[in-house]
């Protein structure tokens, strides 16, 4: 066996980035995965013509890194014949993976109690915005909602600013990497078990997860978090500016043990000693006076600088990258955290690979995005159908 | 079997938020967690008393939600007679976590050879801040340099504009997500193939794998993407000041019939056939007159009045919360995305839930966190050791 989850079929039924980033990271590993697509329009992503204010070009990296290696089907569900053929999918497939929203998939007969019907031992795994109840259960949901509705984002914002914009389909991605973890947990189970069941998470219950520690510790103190400017949270953990505008992260604590070791580092030797920053509780006392000096001393270097210094040291450090300079960065690299694929319109590029390092059965970028409905035929004649009853159905539009 | 994870033995040698938050993953799952600590001082996040300005009261809720329903034992792994009680608990153990740095696992003789040759079905699971490999391999990591490292924290912030201070764990966090995936691949692995193995990702891989969409689209560009500013935002994914200075996050994307919708729902039903905002594409073209528009509209209500009319809408948006507003949310009600513990000498504490649903084989938050040391003995007894080895241990200061 080459990959974990060789020889385990996902029958995938998303749009956008929540549910099929769920899927990718399954075929990512081996697993067969088909995507169901709405035959008149297809998957949404594929029409992407730029992301924010970057143009998309010959290749549709947003589109190609949450379909690669999967099959397609085009097929239209409100057509009986299509329906009873995504059942009979239905009843070889171990992973059902949807964010379509609950009342649509009751409508076309896809959720999970029809399905489970069909099949006990499906693994229906939903991506919501909101949740399975409540009364915004019904409510759309898009990267960023769960970000605002968690409180998230506000951690991020200085009291009365602002919030950002969070990055495209960060939200999404964070959200499918939980309900990833939660299919393993089902099909864990359903190998010693034999059942299958319904996992779900959220938008909204993935982001309060991951920003939990601000959440449970602001609702015991019932005091809120804001963000905070550069001085407040202690001058080793803080942004500076260099030289040439762009950023040094600093994560070192304020009781770090090797004051020296950093005043050696950034050339502040004279500092070592020095009674106002000499001890963890002095430098928490004159935190303002430190980081006075730190902003001067980081201005005077750029960032390229910087990183040549300070990659000799240990303690917790790190550039502000830009998105384009990580395809130079030897950590990135020699990581293989972005590998290079060879795609056919597009030549050689370099995409984020599976980041997930295993070492008997590791995962890899599949080969390119399916064209609309390239699989439908392959797949239907697999499950029984024949070219008549294939046909009959081209005719009347239950598939493309 | 109440949790998918009951009966599977989880050794936890880990510090501060990223391994913890890994093995509480599946300490919600019904593993049974033993985690080592040092006798001296153990955890770090036991003495937190205030994050980010916020106030513990008595109630450490950082180290409790990460180490709840977890065993401690003490060890000191500098003494043999620790290390090779850390090896009978290896012996018996179906998983391993860890986020100590390569080094010094390596000095302590617990890295990935030592421990699977000693038991060749152990799931080793590292997380680490920078890769296993590379210039940056033992460089420490935390929190925010994954975002910072990967680009993600250059997305938040306007070109030139100093990138917002990062909250607290949020990146840890999200990279445990991430792992928690692969200790359950490797999981689903073993149970088919009777082999263990080692599964890693560090905060630099996890985060570059969520902003994948923005990275390879940078990367194939050639063109960096920052944050945009409020007028560059489209005018329906965009956040709105409301007029007691709170926000309101609209998401609509593409969308036509979420527009049409949304101009009712605001009240501007004359723009509906507006040819500057009819389809998707006009809107994008005429953002900056759509957003002046909503500017104006949004200053006119309160946030809590913006919510009582989009509560009856279904395209998606959000109100900008405040943590402290959570537990009146009725969606978070309804969903268990918060739920009560009771706990002695602390009263009622309202927690993040486990915010993963499944239907067979629910998780749930387990009970308290352990004081240092707690289970030391009892363990130790378990593992076939007499009284008089205990007090040795004891005595020469390998266990508290």
């Amino acid at each position: 066996m080459s990959m974990p989850l060789e020889g385990v079929r996902v029958l995938d039924l998303t749009v956008y980035a929540f549910g099929p980033r769920t899927s990718e990271y399954l075929a990512e590993m081996g697993a067969e995965v088909i995507k169901i697509e709405n035959a008149q329009t297809g998957e949404p992503l594929r029409w992407t013509s730029s992301l924010r204010e970057v143009p998309v070009g010959s290749f549709k990296a947003y589109f190609e890194q949450t379909h690669r290696g999967k099959k397609s089907m085009a097929i239209d569900l409100h057509h009986e014949e299509a329906r009873q053929a995504l059942y009979r999918l239905v009843e070889t497939s171990d992973v059902f993976v949807t964010n379509l929203r609950l009342g649509g998939l009751r409508r076309l007969g896809m959720d999970y109690d029809t399905l489970s019907g069909i099949n006990p031992r499906l693994v229906y795994a939903i991506g919501t915005g909101w949740g399975l109840k409540g009364p915004a259960r019904d409510r759309g949901a898009f990267e960023a909602t769960g970000f605002a509705a968690s409180a998230l984002v506000t951690a991020l914002t200085q009291p009365g600013s602002r919030p950002p914009l969070c990055p495209p389909a960060f939200g999404d991605y964070t959200a499918a990497t939980l309900l990833a973890y939660g299919i393993m947990l089902a099909l864990f189970h359903r190998e010693r078990s034999g059942e299958g069941q319904l996992v779900h998470a959220s938008l909204l219950g993935t982001s309060m997860k991951v920003i939990s520690c601000c959440v449970d510790t602001c609702l015991y103190a019932g005091e809120n978090m804001f963000g905070q400017g550069h001085e407040a949270d202690g001058a080793f953990y803080s942004m500076y500016q260099t030289k040439d505008d762009r950023w040094i992260q600093l994560c070192v604590v304020q009781d770090y043990r090797s004051w020296e070791e950093f005043c050696e580092a950034i050339g502040l030797e004279a500092l070592v000693d020095d009674a106002r920053f000499n001890s963890p509780e002095a430098r928490k006392e004159n935190n303002a006076a430190l980081v006075a000096i730190l902003d001067e001393k980081f201005l005077g270097k750029t960032q390229s600088e910087w990183i040549e210094i300070l990659d000799k040291y240990h303690f917790p450090w790190a550039p502000v990258r830009n998105f384009t300079e990580l395809a130079n960065d030897p950590q990135v690299l020699e990581n293989d955290y972005l590998v290079t694929i060879d795609d056919p319109e597009a030549g050689k590029v370099q995409v984020v690979g599976p980041a997930l390092d295993m070492s008997k059965t590791p995962g890899k970028v599949g080969s390119k995005a399916p064209e609309l409905g390239q699989h439908t035929e392959e797949i239907l004649l697999e499950v029984g159908y024949t070219w008549e009853q294939i046909i009959a159905m081209k005719d009347q539009g239950a598939i493309l | 079997m109440s949790g998918p994870l009951e009966g599977i033995r989880v050794v936890d040698f880990t510090i501060q938020a990223f391994g913890p938050r890994v093995s509480e993953y599946l300490a919600e799952m019904g593993a049974d967690v033993i985690k080592i600590e040092s006798p001296k001082g153990g955890e770090p996040l036991r003495g937190v008393d205030v994050l980010r300005g916020v106030p513990t009261n008595g109630f450490n809720s950082y180290f409790d939600q990460i180490q709840r329903g977890k065993k401690s034992v003490t060890l000191d792994l500098h003494f043999e007679s620790a290390r090779q009680a850390m090896y009978k608990l290896v012996e018996r153990a179906d998983i391993f976590v860890t986020n100590l740095r390569m080094r010094g696992l390596e000095r302590l003789g617990v890295d990935y050879e030592t421990l699977s040759r000693m038991n060749p079905r152990l799931v080793y699971a590292l997380g680490t801040g920078w890769g296993m490999k590379g210039p940056g391999r033992d460089r420490g990591g935390f929190e925010v340099t994954g975002a910072a490292g990967s680009g993600v924290l250059t997305n938040f912030a306007e070109r030139g504009a100093r990138p917002p201070l990062w909250p607290p764990a949020l990146g840890d966090y999200i990279a445990a997500t991430y792992l928690a995936y692969g200790v359950m691949l490797a999981m689903y692995h073993r149970e088919r193939s009777g082999k263990g193995q080692l599964v890693h990702t560090s905060l630099l891989a996890a985060f570059m794998k969520v902003a994948s969409c923005c990275v390879d689209a940078s990367v194939y560009a050639n063109q960096d993407m920052y944050g945009l500013s409020h007028a560059e935002d489209g005018g329906l994914y965009n956040i709105y000041e409301t007029k007691d200075n709170r926000f309101i996050q609209i998401a609509v994307m593409h969308d036509d019939a979420s527009w049409t919708e949304f101009c009712e729902a605001v009240g501007i039903e004359h723009l509906k056939d507006d040819p500057r905002f009819g389809p998707y594409e006009a809107r994008r073209e005429n953002s900056t007159a759509l957003v002046s528009i909503l500017d104006e509209l949004f200053l006119t209500r309160t946030q809590s009045e913006w919510i009582e009319i989009l509560d009856r809408y279904n395209f998606p948006w959000s109100p900008v919360r405040l943590y402290t507003e959570l537990p009146s949310d009725p969606q978070v009600i309804a969903n268990d995305y918060l739920v009560t513990v009771d706990y002695p000498g602390v009263g009622k504490a309202k927690v993040v839930g486990v915010n993963i649903d499944l239907s067979e084989t629910p998780g749930m938050v387990r009970e308290q966190a352990p004081e240092l040391g707690q289970h030391t003995e009892e363990v130790l007894l378990d593992l076939g050791y007499d009284w008089d080895s205990i007090i040795a241990m004891k005595e020469e200061g390998a266990i508290l």
